[in-house]
């Protein structure tokens, strides 16, 4: 048990005060590549090892599990800090120094000041040997309940109270309640895969429960009395009929009968025949037949109502196969013709005159007479305006505008801006 | 009938056999034979229904652009499989594992659009079944309608047996063993229950 004492010893040893924020920002600095410390293994073991989370604290748990290990395994029973600093050469000696300094604060390690010395306390060298025999990702459930039966022999060696003893008792009990229920649910949602995997565990449990029980007065004795206890057996030996009836029903169903019902002939009819197509996929059901399948080599005429129905189904509207529509006469209307559209006839002449190499637009607008000059320019400038860069920009010329007027003198036109056509690419 | 007319009959359905007593003929049985095996095709006869047609004789080639008249889907196939067991593995399981015959003037085993349709039930709709995938199988040969009965039909007996008897068995034992145990496993909880009720009193 730790006292003040102890961690105003501790702190006055490291000269410093102890900063809960401060701690909480800190990391510690590892003296090697991650991977070339034990700290993958215990992380991964963390969902185990967090069980001592009340004595290693909230942070850097991993870390502290790396050095109490060190420590434990090592020779020796008081190190100075410098002994520490080299047995735990994959963290940097800061690091190493204030995560000491925490495990003195937690009670795992006891600094002794006029020494200058650290060792283990009891309770660190049980959650040392703990730790070891934890580090591993994950339990088997089929160990489940041999743990708990150590965790039963532990609690005893420690001199624990009652509820030491008996909980693990309580949780080994509820393992085997568990394992009934979850081979009920597989049953029923007919995952044989699972439950082949899921009856070969509980068979282990139900062995290490019968064991359990048959050292019950080894384990218990002293609870003869302990009407709890008495409730807990008698629970305890309920599930353990019932699971391991059922274990028994699923081994020898699932391992053993398969050619023993073959023998005898599967009997079944009807209603087995539609029970079991209801519990099968589409998929499970259309594998029975081989592949390819045989099929006829037929020509099909066309079945109308089926091509609707099709239709329908695709349509996802069922309703509209009440029966095909009946025949009316669709009537139909002369297409109207559509304006001339003077912009683009103006467009397609622009860039005709351009992919020409170019030239004046009063080439094209003077060519006929002043009314059709009239109307080509208006045309030319809202061709421009429509097609060109401030429009679309899908028009393959450009026009560009002189100064002034220039002289042209045919097709009733006189005088008209000297404004030249030519190709996109090409400058004046 | 000439090998040539009845290679068109068969080419385009099937024909029972006392239709064309020509084929009792072992030289024109093997003339339509060959006709059919000259353009990929295999003559077929449905012992249970005493017809004839043609099959095709082996498996398509693999061509983007063919364009099949016949297509069977997985919908289809498993419309197929499950008529088949009712027809056609049930009636054979139960004269096998009773050592009997089938005797003439046997019941024909049928079933209803009601009763197949049902073991679909949320997974293909009962419309669908009825008046798009049956009239499909029925025109392939796969079944026959009468009086509003499904029988098997000339198809059924194309079926590879052996192969699916073996995996409609097994899905049977699976399903009936675990049938078993699910009637096992409540019989327990049940005892379970009225062990703890018998000692709450």
């Amino acid at each position: 048990m730790i006292d003040n004492r102890q961690v105003l010893e501790a702190s006055e040893a490291f000269g410093e005060t102890v900063e809960p924020g401060d701690r909480d920002a800190w990391q510690p600095e590892l003296a090697r590549a991650h991977d070339l410390t034990p700290l993958p293994e215990i992380e991964r073991a963390m969902p185990t090892l967090g069980i001592f989370g009340g004595l290693l604290g909230r942070r850097h748990v991993p870390y502290k599990v790396g050095i109490i290990r060190e420590l434990a395994a090592r020779s020796g029973v008081r190190w100075k800090m410098r002994d520490i600093s080299q047995r735990v050469d994959w963290l940097k000696p800061n690091s190493i120094h204030r995560l000491v300094r925490d495990l003195v604060l937690g009670g795992v390690l006891h600094y002794e000041a006029s020494r200058g010395t650290y060792r283990l306390t009891a309770e660190a060298r049980v959650v040392a040997s703990f730790c070891r025999a934890l580090t591993v990702s994950q339990i088997k459930h089929n160990r489940l309940i041999k743990i708990l039966t150590a965790a039963i022999r532990t609690a005893q060696a420690i001199g624990e109270d009652d509820g030491a003893v008996l909980q693990p008792f309580a949780d080994a009990i509820a393992i085997l309640e568990d394992d009934f229920e979850e081979m009920r649910a597989l049953i029923g949602d007919r995952s044989e895969e699972r439950l082949k995997e899921a009856v070969l565990w509980a068979r282990d449990n139900v062995h290490d429960m019968r064991d359990l029980l048959d050292h019950e007065e080894e384990f218990f004795g002293r609870f003869q009395a302990d009407p709890i206890y008495l409730d807990m057996t008698d629970r305890a030996h309920k599930a353990l009929t019932a699971l391991a009836l059922l274990t028994d029903e699923v081994y020898i169903a699932l391992f053993e009968q398969t050619d023993e019902i073959l023998r005898r002939g599967l009997n079944f009819d009807r209603q087995d025949i539609r029970e079991m197509v209801k519990f099968l996929s589409i998929a499970e059901v259309a594998a029975v037949l081989n592949d390819p399948l045989c099929l006829p080599a037929q020509v099909h005429p066309v079945d109308t109502p089926t091509m609707f129905m099709a239709l329908a189904d695709y349509l996802g509207r069922p309703e509209v196969t009440g029966g095909l529509p009946e025949p009316s006469v669709v009537q139909v209307f002369p297409p109207s013709s559509p304006p001339r559209n003077e912009f683009f006839i103006a467009k397609r002449e622009l860039e005709e005159i351009a992919a020409k190499g170019g030239a004046p637009l009063a080439d094209w607008v003077a060519e006929i007479d002043w009314k059709t000059a009239v109307a080509r320019m208006g045309a030319a400038v809202g061709a421009w305006g429509r097609y060109g860069p401030a429009g679309t920009d899908g028009l393959k010329a450009v026009v560009d505008p002189g100064e002034g007027l220039e002289s042209v003198g045919r097709a009733g036109v006189a005088l008209m801006s000297p404004a030249r056509v030519r190709p996109p690419e090409v400058r004046s | 009938m000439t090998a040539e007319e009845i290679c068109r009959l068969l080419a385009t359905g099937w024909v029972d056999s006392h239709d064309i007593p020509e084929m009792l003929d072992d030289d024109v049985r093997l003339n339509v034979a060959d006709r059919a095996a000259a353009v990929g095709l295999r003559l077929f006869y449905s012992p249970a229904t005493d017809s004839y047609g043609f099959v095709l004789g082996g498996g398509l080639p693999e061509t983007s652009s063919h364009r099949m008249a016949v297509r069977l889907d997985r919908s289809h196939r498993a419309l197929i499989a499950v008529c088949w067991m009712h027809l056609r593995w049930l009636p054979a399981e139960r004269r096998r594992v009773g050592g009997t015959i089938q005797k003439l003037g046997d019941e024909e085993p049928s079933m209803t659009v009601d009763e197949l349709a049902l073991q679909f039930k949320g997974n293909l709709q009962k419309a669908r079944i009825e008046h798009m995938m049956l009239p499909h199988l029925k025109r392939l040969g796969y079944l026959e309608q009468r009086e509003g009965k499904l029988y098997a039909g000339p198809m059924l007996d194309g079926l590879y047996e052996q192969r699916a008897t073996e995996m409609a068995r097994d899905y049977m034992l699976r399903y009936k063993r675990m049938a078993h145990l699910r009637q096992r496993a409540e019989q327990i909880s049940q005892i379970r229950r009225s062990a703890e009720k018998a000692q709450g009193c």
